[in-house]
């Protein structure tokens, strides 16, 4: 059997050897982490603050940050999730900052969370199934930010429910309904895509 | 293995490996998935929405950044970190740091992930795994398959591929024996390496035909699109360290001859138009100044002609050479300038007596 058979087999195999690694001063192991993680950090942040100068001063100065406090850092499960929380933490914080001190902006009590999913490429626009699409925009559009976020760490970024747990600080069985009631919610307009979608692919 | 059949379409449409499917990431020899559709028929429906929802909540990408910008911006956490441990302020050094993390950039950007392990681009990857994927064509047609990555072979008589089930994931490295017809998706990120004996071939993504039967006296590489980077790797260190290395273009090919262990750059057999621009008739000359000729043809075969200008630029040609192929164009030119021309380095050089 091959290992891809067990479905939340490890991606992160090799994770733990990278922390090691890294944590240990390995510049190697360092850059590596850049090439992997520098550009999806950069692309979650975008979600979270559309402000591309701040995104990118947030990742630089978590990576900085981490370089320098590395040999305090712990053991992490997965290092994607590890930064991922961390960013979100930090853009969360610093955006709050800057809006106290702009007075005028648009981080109100929290924060956004910016996704368009891709229901385009998926239902051909032809005329008699404008309908089904713009019920489904409509229901995406309804969700909570915090259900588009953890949409978007689940079937985006393939995370496990336990990791994004622990990027939006919440427990395992919060995550889990997160996912839960949004595709609950945005089911009702489901029925006549997947009626749809069965003649498309049959 | 998980019984599938207990799952909903929305903890179906959360399994990696269906997911894989949907997304069209599984090696094509990989059809658990048809099988299990045809043994599941009542399972139509919950397949239907489970691909639906895999398809839909793929949030669409924002490309807010360029790869310069992503570039830049690792390159200066990297010099950032540079020299941690000892508190030099920012101005101080600041040549010899740039200097340092440029090398850092220059290693990082060729650095090829495996299992925990960087390596550099001067050393062939090779994969840590213990599962090896074949295909072998017995036949003596040609086959033709698609890899997990969306690369197309097309595997020639007698012929084998071969790559590790890790393919795709973090490397895309194969095995060929005989030839094969690569069309290669491109992946800046991962390279595409083929191993051929002591000839080792990368491409980003292009197309290209390698020849490497074990019969034959020669490797060779033949590009077809796109730009091709074949290199030599020296058996005997043990770090596989590789020792020249030759960029080719389309329409020029490398010959590794295996006895004398040299490694060449000329051009392919049949040349083939690449500058869709200029037009078959194009090559009806009335008349015409020898320099013209040669531009058209450079640029009709993205091929370099280089001539004697001094003695040659008063020749005019007057043919029509419509139909023919870059030799038989260039036997023609020659035979009615009392010229020759040679092949050297993947270029064409004319020299004649002048006119």
């Amino acid at each position: 059997m091959k290992s891809s058979h067990i479905p939340s087999a490890n991606l992160y195999s090799c994770d733990y050897d990278l922390w090691q690694a890294f944590k240990a001063g390995d510049r190697e192991a360092f850059s590596l982490m850049l090439q992997l993680y520098y550009p999806i950090l950069l692309k979650y942040g975008m979600r979270l603050y559309r402000d591309k100068e701040f995104v990118k001063d947030s990742v630089h100065d978590l990576f900085v940050e981490l370089w320098h406090r590395r040999e305090n850092l712990g053991d992490v499960v997965s290092v994607k999730g590890y930064l991922f929380q961390s960013l979100r933490r930090n853009i969360i914080r610093e955006s709050r900052r800057i809006s106290w001190f702009r007075e005028a902006d648009i981080i109100s009590d929290d924060y956004d969370f910016d996704v368009a999913f891709n229901i385009e490429s998926v239902l051909i626009a032809e005329e008699d199934q404008k309908d089904q699409h713009r019920s489904l925009q409509i229901h995406l559009n309804q969700l909570t930010k915090r259900q588009r976020e953890a949409l978007f760490l689940r079937y985006t970024e393939e995370l496990a429910y336990e990791e994004i747990g622990d990027i939006m600080g919440i427990n395992y069985r919060s995550a889990v309904n997160l996912v839960h009631e949004a595709i609950k919610s945005i089911r009702k307009s489901w029925i006549s895509i997947i009626l749809l979608l069965l003649y498309i692919f049959s | 293995m998980i019984n599938y059949s207990l799952l909903d379409s929305e903890a179906l449409s959360q399994d990696l490996y269906f997911r894989k499917w949907v997304l069209g990431k599984l090696p094509d020899d990989d059809i658990f998935w048809e099988n299990w559709q045809k043994a599941n028929p009542e399972k139509e429906s919950t397949i239907a929405l489970a691909r639906s929802l895999v398809l839909t909540l793929q949030a669409i990408p924002h490309s807010d950044f360029s790869s310069t910008e992503i570039n830049d911006g690792i390159r200066s956490i990297i010099e950032e970190t540079e020299f941690v441990s000892k508190p030099i302020p920012l101005w101080r050094s600041g040549m010899f740091r740039s200097l340092v993390a440029c090398l850092f950039l220059m290693a990082a950007f060729f650095c090829f992930l495996r299992k925990g392990n960087v390596l550099d681009s001067r050393y062939v990857p090779s994969t840590s795994t213990q599962n090896w994927m074949v295909h072998r064509n017995e036949g003596d047609q040609t086959i033709s398959f698609n890899l997990s990555d969306g690369s197309k072979i097309t595997l020639g008589p007698h012929s084998e591929l071969q790559y590790g089930d890790d393919f795709g994931l973090h490397n895309r490295i194969v095995t060929l024996i005989g030839e094969g017809f690569f069309e290669v998706e491109k992946d800046a990120k991962r390279p595409f390496w083929v191993i051929t004996g002591k000839l080792v071939t990368k491409v980003i993504g292009t197309s290209f035909r390698v020849k490497a039967y074990e019969r034959d006296t020669t490797i060779s590489v033949s590009v077809h699109t796109g730009k091709v980077t074949v290199l030599r790797q020296n058996a005997e260190s043990s770090k596989d360290h590789l020792l020249s290395e030759i960029v080719l273009l389309p329409n020029q090919k490398a010959v590794f001859d295996k006895e004398k262990e040299r490694l060449y750059k000329t051009l392919v057999d049949t040349p083939i138009r690449v500058d869709d621009k200029t037009e078959n008739s194009d090559f009806v000359f009335e008349a015409a100044k020898i320099g013209d000729v040669i531009v058209k043809l450079e640029t009709y075969y993205g091929i370099e002609i280089t001539f004697d200008k001094d003695t040659m630029f008063k020749c005019t040609i007057t043919a029509d050479l419509q139909s023919e192929s870059l030799y038989e164009k260039l036997d023609l030119i020659c035979e009615i300038l009392q010229a020759t021309y040679k092949i050297t380095d993947g270029q064409i050089v004319l020299s004649g007596p002048g006119c």
